[in-house]
Parts: structure tokens; C-alpha cells; sequence
């Protein structure tokens, strides 16, 4: 057995684990979108090992490039639904004080963020001849860089207006944050290299490192979240207390009006 | 060169997303009393309480409040204050027992929502400051900010005072 499919081996094992401790904790409810990532994930490489084993030389070779091709672009589009979940889910606190629609104009920023990052997405993508192995590097490579600016501005973000994330989110912000920026480090440095078995080296070292996500998600997600702490009712009137003093300003100040509508949280 | 300026860039990203993680994470465990420690107790608020300048016989302008608040420093012990209690609300949504008799959603969601204007406020007239120094509007954007402050920590110290004066003195004295 080579590296290469030991790899494989093992990233099936770890998918297919998290895929059950992704159901098993009910994340489905919280992430749908990680939930159909983690299934595709394990899909599309359960169907790329078939391909190879089935089929050998030139053919296996021309079929398996095609099906990459497709892949990776149904890869993305996940992709880019699960920075949309996340992004959102992380405004869970105060979504009920933002406007209807906001969701999709998440959805939209992250888009546009995408068409920016892609004219700049070209530092690797000229060792390759036009056709469709650079423009699924070019895809990839973009994909990269969104992934770290998404995370980044979702952290500076949380960290200024002071957002708490809960466990599973940070749990899945950690993963995903690790493999882009580790395969934003792999993009740069094929860059910087010609085609051969250094090249080939860092595509390894970037396998292992999605090996590495998966694994640190099935220990995380096999771990019970925390015990409540307490919360006494004196807690309790504090914070009650706090809303009436803030309130009151707030009318004051012509912010709000003087009866507050009772719109409940989702 | 610029590889290794690359490499820079992605290694102090790697450096600042772990610290972010960190602190995540410490926010996610920490306990009530370690988040009212966190209170800034070293400025007082008690200049800015309609009491006080009801007292006094003033109508408060934003000139009056931008002195009273003592400019910056501040405007930053309530952009801190307000971030402590964003986490009480956090807190409090984390720990409510789904049986016990629970908080009403809606308090949590308003006390975030004002917690953030104030943490916005302050962040304007901050960003304001060190651009224009304190100019008319800074000192709206932290008449603001103070305003819906005062009114939030004035209620807090209340029942501090009757519930944890011993844990924190210096804030319950402070306001």
C-alpha cells in the first residue's frame, strides 16, 4: 500500500466517523449545510477510490480528471454555503435585530468577496497550461484565500461587536479555519515550485493535514459539551435589571419607542 | 522575498486565529464571578447618572458628558464594561436549566442589542477622536454611548450592591 492510499484509507475511516458523531450530536440541526459538506466529502472520495481501483492506465487517468473537475466544482458551491452557515449562525445573538433579508445579503457579501478574491487568485495557477487544470487550481485557489478572509473577518468581526460563539461553532470554525490556512500555506509554496515530488510532497502534507481536521472533529464532537453552570435567580434579576436601565435610556434618546413589540427570538 | 513575505502573512494569521480560538473558548467556560472581576472598576460612571446632574441642577450638553467621561479613557472602560456584559448575557443563555423558570429571551436579546450600540458607539467616536480629535461629533457618538450606559450599569450596581458588594467592591464603589 502506497502513502497515497493509506491516506485515503484513513480519511474515509475519520469522515465516515464524523459523519456519524455529526448525527449522533444532531449538528444537522444546527449546520445543515457542514452536515451535506461532510457527506459529499466522504461520497466523492468513496467514488474517486472506486475510480481508480476500477479502471486502470490512460482511461482511469482521463475519467478521473473529469471527475475531479466535477467534483470540485460541487465541492465550492458547499463550500460556499457552509461560510454563509456558519457566518450566520455565529449572528444567531442578535438576528432578531436585523433587518429581513440579512441572511441573504450574507450570502451575497461572501459571494462578492469570492468574484474580488478571484482576479487575484493567480499566484500558482501559471504553471499550468489554459484548460481545465488551471482554472480548477485558479477555483481552488480562490476557494483557499475565501476561506482564511471569511474566518478572519468573521473573527475580527466577533471580536469587536464582542460575539460569543457556542462550542460545536467553534469547533467547526477551528477545523475548517486549520485546513484553509495550512492549505493556504501548501497553494504558496507549489507556487514556488515545479512540477515533481517536492510538489507532490506538499500535496501530501496537505492530506494529512484534512486527515488531522477530521480526526480533531471526531474527538471534539465525541467530547459532551460543558455542564450548565449555575444560574441563580439573583443572576437572573441582574440581567433583568440591566435591560430596564438600558431601555429607558434608549427611549430617552428617541431609539426606541416606549412599548417594546414582543417579537420573540427564533 | 516574497515568498517569505507570504509566509509571513499566512504564519501571523495561523498566530492570531489561535489566539482568537483561545480566548473563545476561555469566554465559553469561564464563571460568573471571574466575568464580574473582569468589570473595570478604575473609572467611575457616577458623573454621568441622571441623579448626579439632576443634583447639581444641569442640563447635561456633550460637552458636559465628554468631561465628565474623561475623554478616551472612557469611553474605553465602557467599551470593555460593555463586552463584560454582552458575556452576562451569553452566560446566562448557556446556563438557563430548560425546566427552571428562564430568563426572558427577549431581555437577553435587548441587553445585546444595547450592549452592542454602545460598543458601536464608542468604537465611532474613538475612530472619530483619533482622526479629528474630539470634535461635535464624537462627542454626540459618546453622549450616546454614555447615556445607555449609565443606565445599565447605575440598575447593575443596585443589585450588586445587595448581592456581591463583597466580590466587588471597587466597582460598587466606582459607580
Amino acid at each position: 500500500m502506497t502513502f497515497d492510499s493509506g491516506v485515503l484509507y484513513a480519511a474515509l475511516v475519520v469522515e465516515s466517523a464524523v459523519c456519524g458523531m455529526l448525527f449522533k450530536r444532531s449538528v444537522v440541526r444546527v449546520l445543515p449545510f457542514f452536515c451535506i459538506y461532510i457527506l459529499w466529502s466522504l461520497a466523492s472520495d468513496i467514488t474517486g477510490a472506486l475510480v481508480l481501483w476500477k479502471f486502470s492506465g490512460l482511461l482511469a487517468g482521463r475519467l478521473y480528471g473529469r471527475y475531479y473537475f466535477t467534483q470540485a466544482i460541487i465541492d465550492s458551491v458547499l463550500q460556499f454555503a457552509v461560510l454563509g452557515e456558519l457566518a450566520w449562525s455565529v449572528l444567531r445573538p442578535v438576528r432578531s435585530s436585523l433587518p429581513s433579508g440579512s441572511r441573504i445579503v450574507l450570502y451575497g457579501l461572501v459571494a462578492a468577496a469570492g468574484l474580488v478574491t478571484w482576479p487575484f487568485a493567480t499566484f500558482g495557477a501559471q504553471q499550468y497550461q489554459p484548460g481545465l487544470s488551471a482554472t480548477l487550481f485558479h477555483l481552488q485557489e480562490t476557494f483557499s484565500i475565501l476561506r482564511v478572509i471569511c474566518f478572519l473577518v468573521m473573527a475580527c468581526f466577533s471580536q469587536l461587536l464582542s460575539i460569543g460563539w457556542r462550542d460545536r461553532e467553534l469547533q467547526v470554525a477551528t477545523g475548517l479555519g486549520l485546513y484553509s490556512i495550512a492549505s493556504l500555506l501548501v497553494t504558496i509554496l507549489q507556487a514556488h515550485q515545479p512540477f515533481g515530488p517536492q510538489y507532490h510532497f506538499l500535496d501530501q502534507i496537505l492530506s494529512v493535514s484534512y486527515v488531522g481536521t477530521m480526526t480533531y472533529w471526531v474527538v471534539s464532537f465525541a467530547t459532551k459539551e460543558q455542564e450548565r453552570k449555575e444560574f441563580s435567580p439573583q443572576m437572573q434579576q441582574l440581567l433583568v435589571l440591566m435591560n430596564v436601565g438600558a431601555r429607558s435610556s434608549r427611549i430617552a434618546l428617541g431609539d426606541l419607542p416606549p412599548e417594546p413589540s414582543r417579537k420573540r427570538i427564533k | 522575498m516574497f515568498l517569505l513575505f507570504q509566509i509571513a502573512i499566512v504564519s501571523a494569521l495561523l498566530l492570531y486565529f489561535g489566539k482568537w480560538r483561545k480566548s473563545m473558548r476561555r469566554r465559553n467556560v469561564q464563571s460568573w464571578d471571574s466575568l464580574l472581576c473582569q468589570l473595570r472598576s478604575d473609572w467611575s460612571a457616577r458623573d454621568l447618572g441622571d441623579q448626579f446632574l439632576w443634583k447639581e441642577g444641569l442640563n447635561a450638553t456633550t460637552d458636559d458628558i465628554w468631561q465628565r467621561l474623561d475623554g478616551p479613557r472612557g469611553l474605553w472602560a465602557m467599551f470593555q464594561n460593555a463586552r463584560v456584559m454582552l458575556e452576562m448575557a451569553d452566560y446566562a443563555s448557556r446556563n438557563q436549566f430548560p425546566g427552571s423558570a428562564q430568563i426572558d429571551p427577549m431581555v437577553l436579546e435587548t441587553l445585546r442589542s444595547d450592549a452592542m450600540q454602545i460598543r458601536l458607539c464608542v468604537l465611532m467616536a474613538l475612530g472619530q477622536y483619533a482622526l479629528s480629535q474630539a470634535t461635535e461629533g464624537v462627542k454626540v457618538n459618546a453622549f450616546r454611548a454614555a447615556n445607555m450606559y449609565t443606565g445599565m450599569a447605575a440598575r447593575m450596581t443596585m443589585l450588586l450592591q445587595e448581592h456581591a458588594a463583597v466580590i466587588l467592591p471597587d466597582f460598587v464603589a466606582a459607580m
